[in-house]
């Protein structure tokens, strides 16, 4: 069971210093509050909570984008957090990154084969036709033609834009993937094709998921476990049926309750019974 | 069926001018709402609902939009009203909520004074005290804690709730009979999102406001509104009773729009398939 | 260090074709460069366009007035100095010292001042401070006690002249560099590049000065107008090139004891500046036009 864990996350703290106004004192503010959690191997992980809740902050410290101010992260058997270095730029290729905004996360300037070229650079030895090649099938595992390797990332819609992102993290051979909020710059019937990809992806290739995200319906459809945040604090963390059937938490239950739909699932309930 | 419709739209058509020709938006859509009446209108970005909700609004003059077909409101017909006319009719008989409230509100004056300025423009016979008594009461009215403080606060100073709330308050402000509403909760967090759908079908029902949500997201359409119209790059493809709809999607496209949406608890009744 | 200079490149063709339409229907870009090409064409073909040699010094064209004037001649287009130089070929060879002050005082700022803005954007913190620190210190310093202080330790002339001009333009750089740097290094694609171990200093070249350039540009050509004139002023102090070189604050300098003689001494290179600096300044505009909208739709 313990060969089991991919990821350990204890005891995970991270203030802000909020620079006050002048002559004020600076405020901290803790967006992570000793946060402790694991993902097994292959396993999709849902972080749920709303804006403030730290699950973002949560995403980028195990990306290593963030330093957190206390805790503990052990990824692989790895001490994560004391990778300095070129031990830690060869480690990144284990754990990848989906980012929300297809627009944000892909140089404007930049062809996709250059996009995908660049973690194959930094991983491989692929050059030249070899690389291009690499970059094609990357596409084509994400469900793009691969002749469209030429273009610029404004040529593609969203939903493409948000493939490219993945076929990205996936150039590197990574063990656990993080997808911040990865559909919700997305139209509504792009969101659903995203998701399937992501799920695809991760049951063939064996990859874990940190997924971060807002909404209960795509988590529930998505994610084996899930913890529920709330300002900075974990509520819960457990198998998502349990959570989402039998929540403990008070804040659980009232995020539950907010979740829209109540007529479209009462519409069909009555349809299956 | 049986009331007289309060808003009409037949064969409405928006059109925008581009370097290569005019771009029709909106193409020959028709609904109507009922005094009171909540009704969805349901689509994805370049659908066309956004542009409804500004040419029922008059608000397409700084797009140069060109509208067609025929607008009934209250008996008048509103593609036919000049700017005067529609500074008249605009947030005392029809008002409108947006997505973005920090866009909405003026960040450099106090949220009370914005409420106030409704009154001050449509009501000019009202005192500076009674303005400020109607103001507070609106903010109570929405839900706000601490209205008598808050009145006085910057939009910045406030959450994204709080503010999308002040909003409402000015939009109310005149018991208008017709509220729009385009994406109002899509920018907030699921809980106050649920606070704030509550409070729009509350005012509502005390009121007798018809309202019209624009919005990407069927199943918040299926909470809050009574009939639904979903659209396609600027065509109606189907409309009807939201729990028809719903339960019996008739067009592809409804049915594709509820698939891609995976319903809520339905996990559970795979992971119970899975174990059972 | 490949990809920057590859990647614009093959972005060309789409990104030229948009940017000669949005020219060509662009009055204020249009003259800009209408302006902007007398000035070149001057500098680059002053041997042939000048009628004569601008040093040649010829006893009966003292004082020559204007081919316009009572007694003028084509000879001399608009007449003859005080030393009986022909003033159309000296504003014409002007050009050539101008454009190329211009140039090399740009390049060197641009290249300096990027280089500095970038690093103190994209590391913060006492990088930041202390090369922002340097910017103020100098932005606190006028700008003509600045080059007062170079000609006294390095003496006058045309090096000392582009270094003054060159350690007073950096700090225009330096400052959008900076701020346009810390906006990008907070896009996700630069988070992405750091997940995917790419070296920060490959980050700046790759993907953080790219996106910089059309602000860089908008900056460098503006700095143009202004070295032409600053050179203008320089060397009508006496602080920059030396005569006999014609440079047309040189020819200003040494004119206004000739106002009433002949006042074309002045005014031509005085309409040069004026054209140079009016023509760039267009195009400046018309650039940063272009560029403006673009950036925001990406």
């Amino acid at each position: 069971m313990a060969d089991d864990v991919l990821l350990e996350v204890s005891g995970l703290v991270r203030h802000f210093t909020l620079s006050g106004r002048l002559f004020e004192k600076p405020r901290q503010l803790t967006a992570v509050n000793d946060v402790s959690f694991s993902i097994r191997r292959g396993e999709a992980f849902g972080l749920v909570g709303e804006s403030g809740s730290g699950k973002s902050t949560i995403g980028r410290i195990i990306a290593r984008l963030t330093e957190p101010s206390a805790g503990s992260v052990s990824f692989d058997g790895v001490d994560w957090l004391a990778l300095r270095g070129k031990a830690l730029r060869d480690k990144r290729r284990d754990v990848q990154m989906v980012f929300q905004s297809p627009y944000a996360s892909l140089d404007p300037r930049w062809r996709v084969r250059d996009i995908l070229a660049e973690p194959l650079k930094s991983y491989t030895d692929l050059k030249g036709t070899a690389l291009t090649a690499r970059a094609a099938e990357l596409m084509q595992q994400v469900g793009l033609n691969p002749d469209w390797i030429e273009r610029f990332p404004h040529q593609f819609s969203g939903g493409q834009r948000q493939r490219i992102a993945i076929a990205r993290a996936l150039a590197s051979g990574p063990k656990l993937l993080i997808a911040d909020e990865p559909v919700s710059a997305l139209d509504v019937s792009s969101q659903a094709q995203v998701l399937q990809l992501l799920r695809n992806i991760c049951t063939e290739q064996g990859l874990a998921m940190l997924f971060i995200s807002h909404d209960l319906s795509v988590v529930d459809h998505l994610c084996q476990r899930v913890g529920v945040l709330n300002h900075g604090v974990l509520e819960e963390v457990g198998p998502t049926s349990e959570i989402f059937r039998t929540p403990r938490s008070d804040y659980t239950r009232r995020l539950i309750d907010a979740v829209p739909g109540k007529k479209r699932r009462a519409a069909e309930r009555a349809v299956h019974a | 069926m049986t009331a007289s419709p309060l808003l009409s739209v037949r064969d409405l058509t928006v059109d925008y001018p581009s370097r290569s020709g005019p771009v029709r938006a909106v193409n020959g859509v028709s609904f109507e709402v009922t005094p009171g009446s909540v009704l969805g209108v349901v689509g994805e970005s370049g659908s066309g609902k956004s542009s409804i909700g500004y040419a029922l609004m008059g608000l397409t003059d700084a797009s140069h939009a060109i509208l067609g077909g025929a607008v009934t409101f209250e008996g008048r017909d509103l593609l036919a009203l000049s700017r005067r006319d529609w500074r008249k009719l605009r947030g005392n008989r029809i008002a409108m909520v947006f997505q973005d409230a920090m866009a909405t509100l003026n960040p450099v004056m106090p949220v009370g004074d914005q409420i106030g300025e409704v009154f001050r423009f449509h009501r000019p016979d009202m005192s500076r005290k009674a303005i400020r008594a109607a103001s507070l009461e609106l903010l109570e009215r929405v839900g706000i804690q601490d209205a008598a403080r808050r009145i006085d606060a910057y939009p910045h100073q406030l959450s994204g709730g709080m503010r999308q709330r002040v909003v409402i308050a000015a939009a109310i402000a005149l018991k208008p009979a017709l509220l729009i509403a385009d994406e109002p909760t899509t920018a907030l967090d699921v809980t106050v999102q649920a606070q704030i759908l509550g409070l729009m079908q509350e005012l509502s029902r005390e009121q007798g406001m018809a309202m019209i949500l624009v919005s990407h997201d069927l199943d918040v359409v299926g909470d809050v509104c009574e009939d639904v119209v979903v659209m396609k790059d600027g065509v109606v493809v189907e409309a009807g009773q939201v729990d028809d709809v719903l339960s019996r999607p008739r067009h592809a496209y409804t049915m594709q729009l509820l698939n891609a949406r995976p319903s809520f608890g339905a996990g559970h009744m795979q992971a119970e398939a899975a174990h059972g | 260090m490949t990809e920057a200079v590859i990647v614009p490149a093959a972005a060309r063709p789409a990104t030229e074709r948009r940017f000669l339409g949005s020219l060509g229907r662009s009055a204020k870009g249009l003259t800009g460069l209408f302006l902007i090409a007398i000035i070149v064409l001057c500098a680059l073909f002053a041997k042939s366009i000048a009628p004569h040699d601008h040093a040649q010094q010829v006893i009966e064209w003292r004082y020559a007035p204007t081919v316009w004037q009572d007694g003028g001649s084509t000879t001399n287009l608009l007449g003859g100095d005080n030393m009986g130089r022909d003033i159309l070929s000296r504003t014409v060879m002007g050009a050539q010292v101008s454009i190329q002050v211009a140039l090399i005082v740009v390049s060197i700022a641009l290249v300096v001042g990027s280089t500095l803005g970038a690093l103190a954007g994209y590391f913060g913190g006492i990088v930041d401070t202390i090369i922002m620190r340097i910017v103020d210190f100098q932005l606190a310093f006028p700008f003509l006690l600045l080059a007062l202080i170079f000609m006294a330790v390095l003496g006058a002339g045309f090096a000392t002249l582009v270094m003054a001009l060159a350690f007073a333009l950096w700090i225009n750089f330096a400052r959008i560099v900076r701020s346009e740097t810390m906006r990008i290094r907070t896009l996700d694609y630069v988070d992405a590049a750091i997940t995917m171990g790419v070296s920060q200093l490959r980050i700046i070249f790759t993907h953080v000065l790219p996106n910089v350039l059309p602000a860089v540009l908008v900056v460098a050509t503006l700095d143009i107008a202004l070295v032409i004139i600053s050179e203008a002023a320089l060397s009508f102090l006496g602080l920059g090139v030396q005569p006999p070189t014609a440079s047309w604050g040189v020819m200003i300098s040494e004119g206004r004891d000739f106002l009433y003689e002949q006042p074309w001494i002045v005014i031509a290179p005085g309409i040069a500046v004026l054209i140079s600096s009016v023509g760039i300044n267009l195009f400046g505009d018309f650039l940063r036009d272009y560029f403006d909208p673009r950036l925001e739709r990406m």
